[in-house]
Formats: structure tokens, sequence, C-alpha cells
């Protein structure tokens, strides 16, 4: 359980809104598309060295769409709950999910 | 007309509460009743001059949950919406199209017709081109007379420049467009014609689209034409909004920060000369300018579709919110010691761009911007002070966006 579990960056592109947070926080895990200007994972399983910048960028996402994924069968770690203590229970705030594609 | 009144108000008794906005209480530093109110009471009701109440609130923890919530709606038409002042009646008129008051699922369409324009990659790739800029401003500086307004040799031409190299506006429209903006921000012109130059703007974007649909440029609007038909919209009013939300959003509350930032800074000459010794310190001072001054304070306003219970209250359906996010960034819980500027400070957890789905789209040009204007200003002009006193600068008290009608400077 302690052991250290193989994490993942993870970005819910359905409520991505492009800031780019992400990017600036963590730019050897995220970058955005040219396509879409949505970010994307570029490191996947995450390296431990990269873990606090994924926090950071965890926080700063200002619609929370970047989580941190610890391990399999574990939570998901929200930035704001997980650094500020400012979320309440990250499920029950969290953006329902966004507006399916037209 | 539906009449909500009742259900708009916080409370039943309103003849004491706090009026809102409230003045700053000098050109640095938010009127103190703020400090007072996230101590007492984070989330408090207030009177607005536009004879409506909404909910202000103070502390960075209830300002951020609150720009989360669904529930909270940015829909500035809706009839209890917390304005702040009586409003025009072509106003709703003016909103078509205005991205910061739609609502998911319309403000997620038109916002992703957008964010491909304002990644961090394409931005960083303008960094030579707002040097240019700003190197022509400062030549254009060195070349004139002194003392010398930095509000219209810097701070104003560096976003709208800017703004139209991105907007893909032709250089011969460049001097119309500057007039334009620069009288619809101005407070020496008079309300009716600042409202046409809103018009102007609106119907110049308008017909610059038209042009961009027929002849494609490498530029945003061209772009967003195009990816607009691709969708199968066809909203020539909508596009036209969004243009004009492009080059209004990014020029005032830019000009503001250029030209606070200025003062704060030789206010500040310990600290703007490790700026000057060390342009890496660049982002942090910028990211501290942006937290310390927050012009755009007034504008982060919501209004609830459902009761919403938060920090002991229920927020009713129908009442106003004001997410003050100037208040939440001089907030002790977040920032120590708020009222100091320091630019070693890690202030990357302020809110001068709004948090939520509507936070600022263009918030890392306008970092860009920022970044090279006090870089080069520091470098090229070291002698830069201030022609008048701090205390006669005519700062914009009264204004929905803060920051200084004009700023004599001399070196």
């Amino acid at each position: 359980m302690s052991a250290p579990a193989v994490r993942r960056a993870v970005v819910d592109r359905d409520v991505c809104v492009g800031a780019g947070q992400c990017v600036l926080a963590a730019p050897d895990v995220f970058d955005q598309s040219d396509e879409d200007g949505l970010s994307y994972v570029l490191v996947d399983p995450l390296p431990e060295e990269l873990t606090p910048s994924v926090r950071d960028a965890a926080t700063r996402c200002p619609a929370r769409a970047v989580q941190l994924e610890a391990g399999a069968g574990a939570g998901a770690e929200t930035g704001a709950a997980a650094e500020t203590g400012t979320g309440a229970d990250p499920a029950a705030d969290r953006q329902p999910t966004g507006p399916s594609p037209a | 007309m539906t009449d909500t009144a009742d259900s708009a108000a916080p409370t039943e008794d309103t003849a004491e509460l706090p009026s809102f906005p409230m003045p700053r209480r000098c050109p640095f530093d938010l009127n103190e009743q703020y400090a007072e109110l996230r101590e007492e009471a984070p989330i408090t009701p207030v009177d607005l001059a536009s004879g409506r109440d909404a909910w202000l609130v103070t502390s960075h923890e209830h300002v951020r949950t609150l720009f989360l919530d669904p529930r909270l709606s940015a829909d500035g038409t809706h009839p209890t919406f917390p304005i702040l002042a009586p409003r025009r009646k072509s106003f709703d008129e003016q909103a078509r199209g205005f991205l910061p008051w739609m609502d998911p699922p319309e403000h997620t369409r038109y916002r992703r017709m957008l964010i491909n324009e304002f990644t961090v990659r394409r931005i960083r790739a303008m960094r030579p081109r707002v040097q240019a800029v700003v190197d022509g401003c400062i030549d254009r500086m060195e070349a004139g007379p002194r003392p010398v307004d930095l509000v219209r040799a810097l701070a104003l031409p560096v976003p709208s420049q800017t703004i139209c190299d991105v907007l893909g506006v032709p250089y011969e429209d460049l001097d119309h467009i500057q007039d334009r903006a620069e009288v619809m921000v101005s407070k020496v012109h008079p309300p009716e014609e600042r409202a046409a130059a809103l018009r102007d703007l609106r119907t110049y974007l308008g017909d610059l689209l038209h042009r961009k649909g027929r002849e494609p440029g490498d530029d945003t609007l061209s772009r967003l034409v195009a990816r607009h038909r691709a969708v199968g919209a066809d909203d020539h009013d909508h596009l036209t909004g969004l243009a004009l939300l492009i080059l209004i959003g990014g020029y005032e509350s830019t000009a503001s920060t250029i030209a606070l930032g200025t003062v704060a800074l030789l206010a500040h000459p310990d600290q703007a000369a490790e700026l000057r010794a060390d342009p890496s310190l660049a982002p942090k001072a910028v990211e501290e300018l942006l937290r310390y001054f927050s012009v755009a304070d007034n504008v982060t306003s919501r209004v609830s579709l459902e009761d919403v219970e938060i920090g002991g209250v229920t927020i009713r359906k129908g009442q106003g919110v004001l997410l003050s996010n100037a208040a939440a960034n001089r907030d002790a819980a977040v920032f120590p010691d708020p009222e100091t500027l320091d630019i070693h400070r890690d202030a990357r957890q302020h809110m001068a761009f709004g948090y939520g789905i509507h936070q600022c789209l263009g918030q890392n040009l306008a970092r860009l911007e920022l970044d090279v204007v006090f870089s080069t200003l520091l470098r090229r002009l070291p002698g830069l002070r201030l022609a008048v006193p701090v205390e006669d600068l005519p700062f914009k008290d009264d204004a929905i966006m803060y920051g200084i009608h004009e700023l004599p400077v001399t070196w």
C-alpha cells in the first residue's frame, strides 16, 4: 500500500479550458495540442521526480482537469484539496463532466 | 419583466450593509474593510450602487471554491446578476458573443474556438515580436521630449499593437484602432463618445472578419472564421463579439498593470535594482505585480442558480456573488505579509486572472508583455523616475478596471 506506487498524471480533456497552467507548472509532463489547444500528458507512467510539479499543476489548473493518479485502485489527488486544503470534498464539488462535444 | 428582487436580497434589512465597490485606501492598498471582513465575515452581504445587493467574498479559500462551483452562473444578463451600476439599455445587445458571460455548454463551445490561439507555445513564439514593439516604444520615448506620459507612450501601445498583431489587423488600420480603444477607456471623454468608440470598434472588427473570410491570412481572426464555418456556426455577431473580447480583454487590463507596475517598481528601488541586475527574476516579479494590483477585481461576479451552502451562510438561488480576486490576493493565509510587495515571493496562487472555467484566456500573453516591458524598461532607462509626486498621480479609483489615467515620467 505504501510501496512507491506507479503514478500517472492525467488530464480530463472534457474539462480542460486551455489556460496552460499545467504546461507552466510541469513543462516536462504536459503540453498543449496545436490542434485544439487542450492539454495532454507527455510521460506515462510518471517519473517519481516529476511528481511535485504535477501536484503544482493540479493546484493551479483552473478547471481541475489535472489529476495525479496513485497506482491501481488508489484514489486520485486533485490539486485544490491535496495541496491547499481549500476545496471541500474533491469529489463533491468537482465539475460535472464537461458538455459532450457536439 | 420578472421581479425577483426578494430572492436577490441576501438579508431582509439592507439599511446598514457596507456599500460596494469599496475605494482603495491608497494607490497600493485595498480598502481596509476587506481585511476586517475576511477576518469576521468572509462571505458578507453588501449594497451595490446599482440598487441591487450581493454577497461579497473576501477569503482566498472561499473565492477559489466558489469560482469552481458550477451552480454559480456568469450570465451578466441574468435579471438578478449583481451589476455594479445601472445599465444602459443597449447593454444586452453589446453582450452578444461575450465569452465571460456565457455558461456551459455555450461557453465551452466558443472558448474552444479560441484556446489554441493562446497556447503557451504559441505565445512564447511571440516574444521577439513583443520585444520589437516594446523597443519601438522606448526608442520613441528616448527621441521625444521629457517628461513623457508613460501611459500613452508605452502602457497603451504595447498591448494594442500586440493584440492587433494577434488578430491580424492591417498595419494601416492600427492608428484608427488605437485611437478608438484609447477613447473607449479614457475618462476625459464623455460616456456617449466612449460608447461610440466601442461601437466603432465593433463595426470595424465585423468588417474585418468579412475580409478575413474572403482573404484569409496567418492570424487569429482568419482561423476563427474558418473554425466557425467548420462547425456550421454562422453567427457573425457572436464572432464579432469574440474578436472584440480579444481586443479589449487584452488591452486595458494589461495597460493598467504596466503603468501601475512601473509605479510600484519605482517606489521599491531595491527590488527594481535586483530585477535590472537579474532579468530571470522577471516571471516571479510579474506574478507578484499581478497579485499586488489585481486590476480586474470588479469583473468576477456570479449569480447563483441554486441554493449554495458555504462558510456558514446560504447563498440563495438568484442571489448575486462578488468574488473579489483582489481581496483573495491579499489573504495572509495564502500570502504572508500580503500588503508588502515582494518580487521573490511565490505568488502563483493569485487569482488576478480569475479562476475556474472563465480564467483569462490571454493570461500567458499578458505575462509575456509584462515580462518584456519591465525587463526592457529597467534595462534601457535605468534612470527612470516619476516626474510628479506619487500622491499627484491620477489613479482610476472610480473605474471598473483599476489603473492610472496619466503617468508623467522622466530619466
